[in-house]
């Protein structure tokens, strides 16, 4: 090499900055880490590494560590959704997302589907199978094997199979991407498609090809069939889809219609959101770019109001991925109850089975079908018809494995059925799904199977020693810390039976194991990262014993102080293994309120020593409110905490215990104490026990037999905040509207505590008076994102308000609040702790909570000391 | 590990530097052996131990020859126990490649065969696949060059294995060279200088390099992929999405090299030079002495000399430069593709060869003759970037017109002719033909020079958080 002609000086120049920038970047990363601000539930990179250190690491352990480096870089944070708002105008998407005409957007496997070779080729078939990541099974690359298979188990059991290929977007809309195409032609297809066809119905397999159909709705009507932002198809178009499915299978069926006219009614409703494209794109939450979308779906409901709900003895079964979902599934935004099921059952107008699963088509619905037979649940029992929808994608890029249904299945239920209560187990992690690569797949929520062995669990001898965990790996779109499981790991966590919560997880896209023979291990679901507490809104199955739950409050012993009375009633309930105390008059308590109760003084120094925080730093709740309040003061947010008292302490009464020994001494006394300390900080506090004590009938406030307040709790709350909110500056300047009020609404419902007990159980349900809230045109108030008044909390601001196990829909704290406002409030919250959990959700918005002027922060009082995710700072505006 | 990575621009780039300036200069080579097998572990641990043999092997193989003392001289006559040392290193290394590199390319090979003749029953369809190590062709070479070397009294045979074990293993041109000939780094291995200028440049190639990968190789690399996996909807698209495949690779390459170079001087290494504007060539044989130097220099001293080169008559030294060729094809890639495109290059480098190595154009003016070899080049790449023989063709019909793609190729034009695509291609051709390359642009650097090169690398790795994993094309190979 010649001589380089450079001065000492621009040398230096270059090494200066060349090593500040290299070093700067890991050196901010760690200190943002080590003070928390990038979030108290990540794990160090430096950690991250170090679980590397051992002999030979997997290349997928170490491509794991790689990309939870990449995801968590503060670098990739600043930069990333800026370069994406640049980069828009050219014309450029990213690694997922094609831009096309008028701000339609594409993903890029459905664009690939559409533009690949013929996924029946012989090369592409060898190329396929060769292709995987070690230590994983090659994939089965040909649909004709597992389709013509799956026919003929069905055949065997006299089974009609329909196979409904869902068109992918580019191939219907093409004209949006590429000026070559004008909508009136035919729809472009992979040249393999016509041979699946010919081979499928050579050997007797009926398929539809929707494809047909959409080219002729498109000649008919210059509408758009799919979504602009989003893969999947329209409600119009997914409803003629299942009537068209009806049209050919209906004459197969013995089972009548309803002759008592339609079984099922439509309600119309209208939504309005972004596509999952939109979110791949990941713009900034101010971006002008992209207008949101409205759609109008009809849900479907019975004729007497009841939600639409699959039915296992329906002759139908429909198998179905995000296209079935879209409609259905409240998370993927787009509203519930009006799927493809819902639409293809109100068109046979019979009832409908159904199995539905986000994502892989391929295999996972037939997955899901062969786990159930081999569990001894036979959805195949008095089937005439299945109806097999995928996203065509699929065929060109699925695992079609191959899978032998048993031919006997064993009527008698697994352990799964069996364990509903939350137990705490301890296991080794044997074997683990494989994940997709962060941000390369389109759905923001994916469950991941974990299999584990050695399971102890001190709290149940029903516990077997080797089952399947399902966990959540990918929550918002951001990777959880069960997406960092790796084998060999131990594992410490409640769970509960994987069918107590199916209804709400089990369409969510699923990583699966690949070991077929471990579908016979019975199936539990866990929370992820730190294990916490499930509150009993989450264990829906009834199956116990009531005394293998609960306690009937023993009696009053004389001289016995009220304290010690809890605390003697709590250790018998501690040592019995149960959770709920019968009350007086059916009234039942959570035993974690107990434990509240008895806690006493629960911040400052005696955190560490009462809290139930996993970690002792994060058992003290003032550092983290008061580091919210002073988050929001800078960023010019006020911030309003209401604490919903304790059910134990207030409807004191019904518990059992010695209400007057103390007076002036109330059961949450350090409660009260702690709402003073908070208001000498500067917080401003909505002390609600004093207007539930002293209104004369404090029992009102709270459900029976749930753990939640009651409708009329949840408007006196609404009322109280609006009235502040109303004098406030802002107020004036925010768009009203009027919504409709009804009048006493009684209602029975069946509280999470009385599910807990046995079905056995007399006066299981319990009535309550509400008032309903919809919006002027129709249909239930919804949570509005520009909104200056943040709604966040843990169930408290869901029941009542998101219908389903949170036991009615529109009368819930949002619905009252929507209506005591005249606008809706943006409403973030979770099921679980109130502590932390639902300030992640916040934090995962990445907005800085932009134009918000008030943050409600709305938890239960028992989170003060039962949260086991404690009280973690998490930085919320930056 | 990849350059154009989160995880070594920020963890391990910063780590290594510090590890290499702290340790005692005893320590150095120690620590970069060290550093370069976690680098080389990182794709995959288990391939450390491979790399670590053959280390080994020709270690061994070089002391061996030397044992009893036996001349190394040039020119002395070599002892049986001198040459079965080469053999043994030859051959082991040699093996590892075969059975590693092309033994999935045999076993197709044959079960194609097989088939042809109706013999399914023959097919080794049970067989297992081997996995291929990153990077083998690269260090496998670099470390024969080793034994040759020392054979033919080119160069000393090192004593500690320390030094030996770094320069075969050095992470900056571990995976994608440029290769080194021992010969080359010997004299460095011993002694070398630290300085502020070389860092200073090292740095400068470092950036340029960096930014030729993100900003033109891979955003060329998406429309070419594009092109090449659905089979272009016009002719159009065709010759623009082989052209940017040949920007993508070049880019994508010599970015690579020049990362290389510069981290080499950063830590006081001068490796050789690997491009030298291959694209502004005027004809085939010009492209060799423009495009992968070290591979050129490579095959000339260990394959084209020993063959004989040009002193065995006219007929022979055609044979060696086809055969030379179509063994540099395979050297890419275990596939009949880089069979012909070796092929394609030995043929040109042929009749060139009988017109007195200059192009049978050699008459047109300059420009029609760069242009008629880049043209020439895009054929090539055409069997380069294929998957196989059939998709080759298919695309060289649609280059002409007389094929076309399936029924959704036209999609892709809503993609390759967005603006963004259409200024990267404009910007990689501007490169190409207006711009002086990394080597000769950072010979002066001056102010303006450097703020650029630390704009380019910061704009740079601001667009990598944009982009998914993109490894360098020559990984494979």
């Amino acid at each position: 090499m010649e001589e380089t002609q450079v001065s000492r000086g621009v040398a230096l120049f270059l090494i200066v900055s060349f090593l500040v920038l290299i070093a700067g970047v890991p050196t901010v990363q760690a200190i943002l880490e080590a003070t928390g601000q990038r979030g108290e539930d990540r794990m160090p990179g430096i950690a991250r590494v170090s679980k590397l250190v051992k002999v030979l690491p997997a290349v997928s352990e170490i491509a794991a560590v790689e990309d939870e480096i990449d995801e968590d870089s503060f670098l990739r944070d600043l930069f990333l959704t800026r370069a994406q708002e640049t980069l828009l105008p050219l014309g450029v998407g990213n690694e997922q997302v094609y831009l096309g005409k008028d701000d339609w957007l594409f993903f890029s496997s459905d664009v690939r589907y559409v533009t690949a070779p013929g996924f029946l080729t012989s090369e592409v078939l060898v190329r396929r199978s060769r292709a995987g990541v070690e230590g994983t099974t090659r994939k089965q690359p040909d649909p004709r094997l597992a389709i013509l298979d799956f026919h003929a188990e069905l055949f065997a059991r006299g089974i009609r199979l329909v196979v409904v290929p869902i068109p992918v977007k580019p191939r219907v809309h093409p004209e949006k991407l590429s000026g070559r195409y004008s909508s009136g032609e035919d729809l472009p297809q992979n040249p393999s498609f016509s041979m699946l066809m010919v081979d499928l119905q050579r050997l007797g397999v009926e398929v539809i090809d929707l494809g047909k159909a959409f080219e002729g709705w498109k000649r008919d009507s210059p509408e758009p069939l799919y979504l602009a932002t989003d893969t999947h198809w329209l409600p119009e178009t997914m409803e003629r889809t299942a009537a068209l499915i009806a049209s050919k299978i209906r004459a197969d069926l013995t089972e009548r219609p309803s002759t008592d006219g339609p079984r099922y009614v439509r309600k119309e409703s209208t939504r309005e959101g972004f596509g999952d494209i939109f979110g791949m794109l990941q713009l900034p939450a101010q971006q002008d770019i992209f207008l949101k979308e409205t759609v109008t779906v009809h849900r479907v409901t019975q004729k007497n109001g009841t939600p639409w709900a699959p039915d296992e003895e329906s002759e139908v079964l429909l198998l179905g991925d995000s296209f079935s979902n879209i409609y259905s599934q409240g998370g993927l935004g787009w509203g519930e109850g009006a799927g493809l099921a819902e639409q293809l059952s109100y068109s046979l107008d019979r009832p409908l089975d159904c199995i539905l699963r986000n994502d892989a088509g391929a295999y996972a619905t037939r997955q899901e079908l062969l786990r159930n037979q081999m569990q001894g649940r036979d959805r195949l029992s008095g089937k005439k018809i299945v109806v097999y929808t995928f996203a065509e994608r699929e065929l060109a890029f699925g695992d079609w494995k191959l899978f032998d249904l048993p031919k006997d299945v064993k009527k008698e239920p697994g352990v799964s059925g069996s364990e509903t209560k939350e137990v705490e187990i301890q296991g080794t992690i044997k074997a683990l799904a494989t994940l997709p690569r962060p941000g390369s797949v389109p759905y923001r929520e994916l469950v991941t199977s974990v299999h584990l062995v050695d399971v102890v669990s001190p709290g149940s001898s029903r516990i077997p020693r080797e089952l399947v965990l399902f966990v959540l790996a990918l929550d918002d779109g951001r990777p959880t810390d069960a997406a960092r499981y790796q084998k060999g790991d131990q594992l410490r966590l409640p769970i509960v039976s994987w069918a107590s919560v199916e209804g709400r997880y089990g369409t969510l896209n699923r990583a699966e194991l690949e070991d077929i023979q471990l579908m016979e291990l019975p199936v539990f679901w866990a929370r992820v990262s730190s294990p916490v507490t499930l509150s009993p809104a989450e264990d829906l199955s009834p199956v116990k014993g009531v005394d293998e739950v609960s306690r009937t409050s023993p009696p009053i012993e004389s001289g016995l102080s009220r304290s010690d009375w809890l605390a003697k009633t709590r250790d018998s309930l501690l040592q019995d293994g149960v959770s709920i105390l019968r009350g007086k008059g059916g009234w039942l308590f959570f035993r974690a309120e107990l434990d509240h109760l008895l806690a006493g003084k629960f911040w400052g120094a005696d955190a560490a020593k009462v809290g139930k925080a996993l970690k002792p730093e994060f058992r003290d709740p003032l550092p983290a409110i008061l580091d919210l309040k002073s988050q929001l003061d800078r960023a010019g947010i006020e911030l309003l905490v209401v604490p919903v008292p304790t059910k134990t302490a207030i409807v004191s009464d019904q518990v059992g215990y010695p209400v007057d020994v103390e007076p002036g001494n109330p059961p949450d006394a350090a409660f009260l104490e702690f709402l003073s300390v908070l208001r000498g900080h500067g917080v401003d506090v909505l002390d609600l026990s004093a207007d539930f004590r002293e209104s004369g009938n404090p029992a009102g406030f709270y459900c029976k037999t749930d753990t939640h307040w009651s409708p009329r709790a949840c408007e006196l709350v609404a009322r109280k905040i609006g009235s502040r909110l109303r004098k406030k500056d802002w107020f004036g300047a925010v768009g009203k509207r009027e919504f409709d009020v009804s009048d006493d609404l009684a209602v029975s419902v069946i509280g999470d505590l009385q599910k807990q007990l046995s079905d056995q159980a007399t006066e299981t349900k319990e009535e309550l008076l509400l008032h309903r809230v919809l919006e002027k045109k129709g249909g239930a108030v919804l949570s509005f994102r520009e909104s200056p008044v943040l709604l966040v909390g843990d169930s408290h601001t869901l029941v009542f308000h998101a219908g389903g196990d949170l036991l009615a829909s529109g009368a819930g704290l949002f619905d009252h609040l929507s209506a005591e406002l005249g606008f809706p409030p943006d409403l973030v919250g979770v099921r679980g702790s109130g502590s932390t959990a639902a300030r992640l959700s916040l934090y995962r918005r990445r907005d800085g909570l932009k134009g918000k002027k008030v943050l409600i922060w709305c938890f239960a009082a028992r989170e003060f000391t039962e949260s086991t995710d404690g009280w973690r700072i998490v930085p919320l505006i930056r | 590990m990849v350059f154009s990575s989160h995880i070594f621009v920020f963890y391990f780039l910063p780590l290594t530097l510090l590890l290499y300036y702290l340790l005692p200069r005893r320590g150095k080579h120690l620590g970069l052996t060290l550093l370069s097998y976690l680098f080389y572990g990182w794709a995959n641990p288990y391939f450390v131990f491979l790399m670590m043999g053959s280390t080994v092997i020709d270690y061994l193989c070089g002391r061996g020859m030397t044992v009893r003392g036996d001349s190394l001289e040039v020119g002395a006559p070599r002892s049986r126990r001198q040459r079965a040392y080469l053999i043994l290193s030859i051959c082991s290394n040699l093996s590892l490649l075969g059975f590693f590199k092309y033994l999935n390319f045999g076993i197709d090979s044959y079960n194609s065969v097989v088939t042809s003749l109706g013999l399914e029953a023959w097919q080794w369809d049970t067989f297992f696949r081997i996995t291929l190590p990153l990077g083998i062709s690269f260090y496998t070479f670099q470390s024969m060059s080793y034994t040759i070397d020392v054979y033919r009294g080119d160069a000393k045979p090192i004593r500690n294995f320390t030094d030996f074990s770094c320069y075969v293993s050095m992470f900056p041109q571990l995976v994608a060279g440029p290769i080194i000939r021992f010969r080359e780094i010997a004299d460095q291995l011993v002694t070398r200088t630290h300085t502020v200028e070389k860092f200073g440049r090292g740095i400068a190639f470092f950036c340029l390099g960096m930014s030729k990968k993100i900003l033109l190789a891979n955003p060329c690399g998406k429309v070419a992929d594009l092109c090449f996996d659905s089979g272009p909807g016009a002719v159009l698209d065709a010759w623009y999405g082989v052209s940017a495949y040949a920007f993508q690779i070049y880019f994508d390459f010599s970015g690579y090299s020049d990362m290389a170079v510069g981290l080499g001087l950063m830590l006081g290494f001068v490796f050789p030079r690997n491009f030298d504007h291959p694209y502004r060539s005027q004809s085939i044989t010009e492209v060799w002495r423009r495009w992968h130097l070290s591979l050129s220099r490579w095959l000339r001293d260990y394959l084209y000399f020993p063959l004989g080169g040009n002193r065995k008559g006219e007929r022979r030294t055609y044979a060696n430069l086809a055969l030379v060729m179509i063994f540099g094809g395979l050297w890419h890639g275990a596939s009949w593709n880089f069979v012909l495109w070796g092929a394609f290059h030995g043929t040109f480098l042929m009749l060139e060869r009988a017109q007195g190595k200059e192009s049978f154009y050699r008459r047109l003016p300059g420009r029609i003759k760069l242009g008629i070899t880049f043209v020439l080049m895009l054929f090539s790449w055409v069997f380069f970037r294929s998957v196989d023989l059939p998709g080759s063709l298919h695309y060289f019909g649609c280059m002409f017109g007389m094929t076309s793609g399936n029924e959704g190729s036209d999609l892709i034009s809503g993609i390759i002719y967005q603006p963004y695509y259409l200024v990267c291609f404009a910007a990689a051709a501007y490169v190409v033909w207006g711009c002086r390359d990394t080597w000769d642009y950072t010979q002066k650097i001056s102010v303006p020079k450097a703020v650029y090169c630390m704009v380019l690398l910061f704009v740079a790795l601001i667009m990598m958080t944009t982009q998914g994993f993109n490894p360098f094309i020559y990984f494979i190979f």
